[in-house]
């Protein structure tokens, strides 16, 4: 498992493709918790679906950086296309608490250090844990869509990039019923300081939808490389 | 015991089904060159069996484990060589190599190991790629032109590892490997051709008489046993 990190970090150190996402990213956060008086809910429940297409793009830049030589010889290595989707699994585990982190943390370190208004009123820490996993699962399904896109299955980079925008609006299309919308929605409603069922409801779904992605691409892998 | 044995199999680039039929076994230390022209099914039959892609029908197994290099050798533009093959020998889940020393036993300058990918040419990162593959001892070797990019220099350091080496199946135009075994892949058909003499044993033991038909260069071992197993060897016909 520490090899396989090792080598997806290694990866995404050595190739200039993840830094658009990344930027973007950074600069997302904060123009985000730049006003002060944010109110914790909404704020999170906004970041949280951000989240998802960040999540999306950062996994798919990752593996579009990573030329096909290098991905088949890994591929060999550790196993064949079931030890592949597995290294892609663990990218995505990667991706989206590494995601998350800013989201969350800016705001406590801002308020740590004195600027007590970024939220008003103030996060609790029950809000801190559902808003941690409503970033990390809406992240998590998002990574999954760009690995469910990405070669062997689709190797060319704009249809890739098409498919992965179109399943991110069919996800905001389910709205409230599952997935990024549906988890941004119970943040936003749940009592302060609490992770209420539909939190837990909406992420877990969110898991279910990224569980489904990640079957579909290992029947996919089978059909297409 | 075969370190590859494939029956019937179907391989598909895409939707097309480019090899039918393919029966192929390999051993170990047999070097097999898959012969064709272009566009022939090698590269797709090598993907199959290296587990980068599901044949579409019939029946492959795989002992040990496998390196595959392929023909273009690419690696991310700033990684270091010596980073990717500590990387990769990470994954294999084996231990530390000093690749200075495997580098410059291949002919290759160490201190290119040091550099990007991009400032590297194909033969020298083939030459990586190869010494990546040759020290994981895999069971299996399969390899897309490894000799296109290599100097003179590069293709007898190749054929020597190949010679001493695990069982190896790869492609080749330039001609420059010794195969004991020979696929020749023509029509979406796969006709297999030993090199390698066959040698027909005869033996007898107590009133029972036996015949083995072996490779050449397995005889050794097989008349070794048969005759620590108390038999008489009568001949040996070619």
């Amino acid at each position: 498992m520490i090899a396989r990190a090792r080598y997806l970090l290694l990866t995404s150190a050595r190739t200039r493709t993840p830094l658009a996402p990344l930027a973007i990213t950074v600069f997302w956060v904060f123009g985000t918790f730049f006003y002060p008086n944010n109110e914790v809910g909404g704020t999170w429940g906004q970041t949280g679906v951000t989240c998802c297409a960040l999540a999306a793009w950062l996994v798919g830049a990752i593996l579009a950086g990573e030329p096909a030589a290098q991905a088949e010889m890994a591929t060999t290595a550790v196993g064949g296309l079931r030890g592949r989707l597995g290294l892609e699994g663990l990218l995505v585990l990667m991706v989206a608490p590494l995601l998350a982190l800013p989201f969350l943390g800016w705001p406590l370190l801002l308020h740590a250090f004195g600027q007590a208004n970024v939220f008003k009123p103030p996060a609790l820490p029950g809000d801190v844990a559902g808003a941690a996993l409503v970033h990390i699962c809406s992240g998590i399904l998002g990574g999954a869509v760009a690995v469910l896109f990405a070669p062997p299955r689709i190797t060319r980079r704009a249809t890739a990039t098409a498919a992965v925008l179109a399943s991110l609006l069919v996800l905001a299309g389910l709205g409230t019923l599952a997935g990024p919308i549906a988890a941004a929605q119970a943040i936003s409603d749940a009592p302060r300081g609490t992770v209420n069922g539909s939190e837990l409801w909406a992420c877990l779904t969110c898991l279910a939808l990224a569980a489904a992605a990640f079957t579909a691409a290992a029947v996919w892998s089978r059909r297409a490389a | 015991m075969p370190v590859l044995a494939a029956h019937a199999l179907t391989v598909a680039r895409g939707r097309r089904i480019v090899l039918r039929d393919v029966d192929l076994t390999v051993r170990a230390g047999d070097v097999v060159h898959v012969a064709g022209a272009n566009g022939s099914g090698k590269t797709s039959l090598l993907r199959v069996l290296a587990g980068l892609a599901r044949p579409r029908g019939g029946e492959l197994h795989r002992t040990g484990t496998a390196a595959f290099v392929p023909e273009h050798v690419l690696l991310a533009p700033a990684l270091r060589p010596l980073e990717w093959l500590g990387a990769m020998r990470r994954l294999r889940g084996l231990g530390a190599v000093d690749w200075r020393a495997a580098a410059s036993e291949s002919g290759l300058d160490p201190a290119k190991l040091e550099r990007p990918a991009a400032s590297l040419s194909k033969g020298m990162l083939q030459r990586v790629a190869l010494l990546e593959a040759l020290h994981a001892k895999p069971a299996l070797l399969l390899l897309d032109e490894p000799f296109s990019g290599l100097d003179t220099a590069g293709r007898d350091w190749l054929n020597a590892q190949l010679a001493h080496g695990p069982a190896a199946l790869l492609t080749d135009h330039s001609g420059t490997v010794a195969p004991t075994e020979r696929l020749r892949l023509s029509d979406g058909r796969c006709s297999p051709t030993s090199l390698v003499a066959l040698l027909t044993i005869h033996a007898s033991r107590e009133g029972e008489r036996v015949e083995r038909t072996v490779r050449e260069n397995e005889s050794d071992a097989v008349l070794r046993g048969l005759l620590e197993a108390g038999w008489h060897v009568e001949r040996v016909e070619r």
